[in-house]
């Protein structure tokens, strides 16, 4: 087993801990408090040469339910049997609880990654404001060639977009070793969902003759957040499952 | 069958022993010198105590932390980031004299038990 570093496997094994967490119905909050510990101290016993054999035989349902005690949730009436056996069978959370979570944790996924491709995308069209006067201006172009480079502008825009939206979302991940996956997967589902509401979004304004009437921008506008938020959902829904089997 | 019993009741016995004791041993090992919860599992084994865990310490030191005994605190670290480990508070060092007094004054009666029995069993021989 290779010694000093994170291991992907501690991250499973992380998880496995925190949906015990959760099976015993720890709150959220409290949740990501107690696993950005838990990492910082796995990562640290890392370093300091752990090995990852012996971290990973420690059955992760039996430490989270000790590490809930610890914390004081619910703790047992008597402190009876082995010294790190579980105190206390799991209460299971009611469905709505977990649907609520998981709604929550997706719609948050969905939030960083609208949020970034926001900031990329402005970011991305003030650098390439120069690029489009120069074409704008640039009389020798033919309209046609003019075209073709106004369009790899616009798709170098929507790359910038797509990756600050995929950094923000990583961003939001607690552990390093995950950030590059998720990285990876909202910016493809940033890029598929985008194509998905150009499309959408050209095809609507053909219908209405490409008029720039409020309530028609709007409601472009609105068919690109919400095809682009429908793909982000994907995406975190993905990473989900992914990660929870 | 007598023995697999009484090899349960003695790793039972065992278990409590170790429960009785921990928390406390964690606190002296702490005061010793601050460290992290892997730190601590290591030098426990160094000083005897074989069958602790990481599952073990972690858990005891989250409880220690919540009930005021240890606290974390981040130190400089000559090399890489910054490094958290776990020190024993004034409540914790308290503690810790408090448990000390009380396990010289229980080691000391169970001594005088076996000192009895033994000077029986010299006395029947």
């Amino acid at each position: 087993m290779n010694r000093g570093g994170w291991h992907p496997k501690l991250t499973t094994w992380v998880d496995r801990v925190d949906a015990r967490w959760h099976q015993l119905g720890l709150d959220a909050t409290q949740r990501r408090q107690l696993r950005l510990e838990l990492v910082a101290d796995l990562s640290q016993a890392r370093l300091d040469g752990a090995p990852l054999d012996e971290l990973l035989a420690v059955d992760p349902d039996r430490f989270a339910a000790d590490v809930a005690v610890g914390v004081g949730f619910d703790p047992p009436p008597d402190g009876s049997g082995d010294v790190a056996a579980p105190q206390r069978a799991a209460r299971e959370p009611a469905a709505w609880r977990l649907v609520i979570a998981d709604g929550a944790s997706v719609a948050r996924v969905a939030g960083a990654g609208l949020f970034g491709s926001v900031v990329g995308g402005v970011c991305g069209l003030a650098l390439l404001l120069p690029a489009i006067g120069w074409v704008q201006n640039d009389r020798r172009m033919s309209y046609h060639t003019q075209g073709a480079v106004m369009l790899v502008i616009y798709a170098t825009a929507a790359l910038l977009a797509a990756l600050g939206g995929a950094l923000a979302v990583a961003s939001d991940c607690t552990e390093r070793s995950a950030r590059r996956v998720v990285r990876r997967r909202a910016f493809i589902g940033l890029i598929v969902s985008g194509i998905a509401a150009t499309l959408v979004t050209v095809s609507f304004a053909s219908a209405t003759g490409y008029s720039n009437a409020a309530p028609v921008v709007v409601t472009e506008l609105g068919m690109v957040i919400g095809v682009c938020a429908l793909g982000l959902c994907l995406v975190a829904m993905s990473i989900r499952r992914s990660r929870h089997g | 069958m007598s023995d697999m019993i009484e090899g349960g009741l003695e790793s039972k016995r065992d278990s409590d022993l170790l429960r009785g004791v921990l928390d406390m041993c964690v606190l002296g090992v702490l005061a010793t010198r601050p460290a992290h919860a892997y730190e601590v599992v290591e030098r426990l084994r160094g000083l005897g105590f074989g069958a602790v865990s990481y599952g073990t310490i972690y858990p005891l030191v989250t409880r220690l932390r919540r009930q005021g005994l240890v606290a974390q605190e981040s130190t400089a670290s000559p090399v890489g980031p910054t490094r958290k480990v776990l020190v024993v508070t004034d409540s914790g060092r308290d503690a810790l004299g408090a448990w000390r007094t009380r396990w010289e004054e229980s080691t000391a009666a169970v001594r005088r038990v076996l000192s009895q029995v033994d000077e029986s069993q010299a006395g029947s021989s």
